[in-house]
């Protein structure tokens, strides 16, 4: 059964390249444009994996991990957290994210990065 | 004391000069002071006071046990500002003399005991103590004579005033600080620049006091490096007594006594505040043009290591649309740069319109069109009303259109439709952008238009990441003579209207 990862990212283009090349690793992929989209999804099938960006029209990333890490449902999946800000890294590390990666970044580094934390 | 009429016709005698001080002394009120009326003192204090007016060199006298203080016109005239701070004839020299008086009374003191003078060479004068002796034998006052030491005396004073005048007017503060007594002396604009009135006092403790409690580890290093390398600079905080905050540049030298000791730090002070806020300004700039330019490069960049891996070649579509889309994404990052060259454009006031009458529903449909061909989440629906031409530098117009459309579409993203209509009014064309998305707060409304202004709560926070879409859009309607306002409100959308004059006369 392959993996699904669930996407959070607000910009349409980045979006779609990420969909697009997840498939073609051979995972499953849910997207969301917003956090009410995401939560939408999450209700219907808890994922494998969450990738999601800081910033969103209506919600921030950080928070959003911080939300995951605390319920019981959630908390045991792995959440990588990406932004073009720096400043984010330390505090995805506080709200308990498992990675982060910056923008923008390699395509094999994200994979990787994603095989690390489903292995 | 002091009967008017012998003034003119005899000026020998007690008190019966024309000078200044000895006006002053007939004009002080001597039963508030421990010397009583004039007309009561002793014969030697007398005698004393006499030399002291009528000397052409400036000097003082100290007085009693109160240190009671007298000085001449010379001593007025000739003597710095900072040499002679602000002694008043008539008070003890505790109460007026406070910024030197810790370094003189000791000497004064060391005077009264042996009953031996002192001479004392410093930078711009040397200083002679002398012990007078009263009826009762013993020391009852000191004078001191102040002697310059300068080559050329006139123009040193002259010369000294100028450029006091001169840092004065150009907001330069002067000071000067006794390492070993830990006292300041200092021109009138440095208390301006510390907040203060020109004429307060204050001691270098006090001073110091005013520096921001983050800075002030920073003055403290600054002090010790220049106690070690003989120059002082820092730029530091103050935080004036109303509480606003400014920041400050010092820069000093340490004077060395004869044994090769610090003994001085002197040194000029200006207030930076607008440069400091403007180089942070800057600074927060290009980290958000940096972060804003970052969200288009992701995707170049992955479309870039899609087709490097050399996957799906073959497929003339795969590869044209993965152009397409790269392509698209640097037109993104082109029209942000060129807001960002605008944006400094405006501030140093080298913006040039191009005028021409054309329609503005031609160009709205344009822009329109862009946009359908680029988003798949909103529907654009326009309703054209303009049937005349306006005047108006076309491309800037259509950035505004743009800016309203893109906004209008990122900040509604549970929502698939924004509406675009036009229409006259009087003399006036007005186009109205309206999305039903989150809304904008009525405080933040006025707000939206300025240079980096970002929406503060929660929400809003993470949208409204960039401002000066808006505040471009906002300069170029003023420049058309046009106006540019918002009708929103939290939950309900917003609705963005602009008006450009129509072209008639």
């Amino acid at each position: 059964m392959s993996k699904l990862i669930q996407v959070i990212e607000d910009d349409e283009a980045i979006r779609d390249v990420i969909e697009y090349i997840l498939q073609q690793s051979e995972f499953e992929v849910n997207v969301a444009a917003n956090a009410r989209e995401f939560k939408i999804n999450l209700f219907n099938t808890l994922p494998d994996l969450i990738l999601m960006d800081v910033k969103l029209p209506d919600g921030d990333g950080i928070q959003l991990c911080k939300q995951l890490k605390q319920s019981l449902d959630t908390r045991h999946i792995p959440v990588i957290i990406m932004s073009a800000h720096a400043p984010a890294e330390a505090s995805s590390k506080e709200a308990s994210a498992d990675d982060f990666i910056s923008k923008p970044f390699d395509l094999n580094e994200l994979l990787k990065r994603i095989e690390a934390q489903l292995a | 004391m002091g009967t008017e009429e012998n003034l003119t016709e005899n000026r020998v005698g007690f008190l019966r000069g024309t000078d200044e001080c000895t006006k002053l002394i007939h004009l002080t009120d001597w039963n508030e002071t421990s010397l009583g009326a004039p007309n009561n003192w002793s014969q030697s204090l007398r005698t004393t006071l006499s030399i002291v007016l009528s000397a052409k060199v400036p000097t003082a006298l100290f007085w009693g046990p109160d240190y009671i203080q007298f000085h001449n016109d010379a001593y007025l005239s000739e003597l710095s500002w900072e040499t002679r701070h602000e002694a008043k004839i008539g008070q003890p020299a505790a109460d007026s003399h406070t910024r030197n008086w810790p370094c003189i009374k000791p000497l004064i003191d060391l005077v009264k005991a042996d009953g031996e003078g002192i001479y004392i060479e410093d930078l711009n004068f040397n200083f002679n103590y002398s012990a007078v002796v009263d009826e009762t034998d013993s020391i009852a006052g000191v004078i001191i004579t102040y002697l310059d030491n300068s080559s050329k005396t006139g123009d040193v004073s002259n010369a000294e005033e100028r450029l006091r005048m001169a840092s004065d007017a150009t907001g330069i503060g002067s000071w000067d600080i006794d390492l070993n007594c830990n006292s300041i002396t200092y021109t009138p604009t440095l208390m301006e620049l510390l907040g203060m009135d020109r004429d307060d006092r204050l001691t270098l403790e006090e001073i110091n006091a005013l520096t921001h409690p983050n800075d002030k580890s920073i003055t403290d290093s600054a002090l010790m490096c220049a106690l070690e390398t003989g120059y002082y600079h820092c730029e530091s905080r103050v935080v004036w007594l109303d509480d606003s905050v400014h920041w400050m540049s010092s820069t000093g030298k340490v004077i060395y006594d004869e044994y090769e000791f610090p003994s001085r730090l002197l040194g000029t002070t200006v207030d930076i505040t607008e440069n400091k806020i403007e180089q942070m300004e800057k600074n927060d700039f290009i980290a958000i043009a940096s972060h804003e330019l970052k969200t288009p490069l992701t995707s170049i960049k992955a479309y870039i290591q899609m087709l490097k891996s050399g996957r799906r070649l073959d497929d003339p579509d795969y590869v044209i649309n993965l152009a397409t889309r790269a392509e698209s994404q640097v037109n993104r990052m082109m029209k942000l740069i060129y807001s960002f060259l605008d944006m400094s454009r405006i501030e140093s006031g080298h913006v040039d319109l191009q005028m021409e009458p054309f329609m503005l529903d031609d160009l709205i449909s344009e822009v329109v069109k862009d946009y359908m061909i680029h988003t798949s989440t909103h529907a654009l629906l326009f309703s054209p009303g303009i049937a005349e031409k306006i005047e108006g530098d076309r491309s800037r117009i259509g950035q505004v259109i743009d800016n309203l459309v893109s906004n209008a579409i990122k900040y509604s993203p549970l929502s698939k439709m924004v509406e675009i209509s036009s229409m006259t009014v009087g003399e006036e064309a007005i186009v109205s952008i309206k999305d039903y998305g989150i809304g904008i707060d009525h405080k933040h409304q006025s707000k939206v238009f300025e240079r980096f202004y970002r929406a503060d709560d929660q929400k809003a926070r993470n949208a409204v990441g960039f401002g000066i879409g808006l505040y471009l859009s906002a300069d170029i309607m003023k420049r058309h003579n046009g106006g540019i306002w918002i009708e929103s409100a939290p939950g309900e959308g917003t609705t963005f209207h602009f008006s450009l004059p129509l072209s008639r006369s």
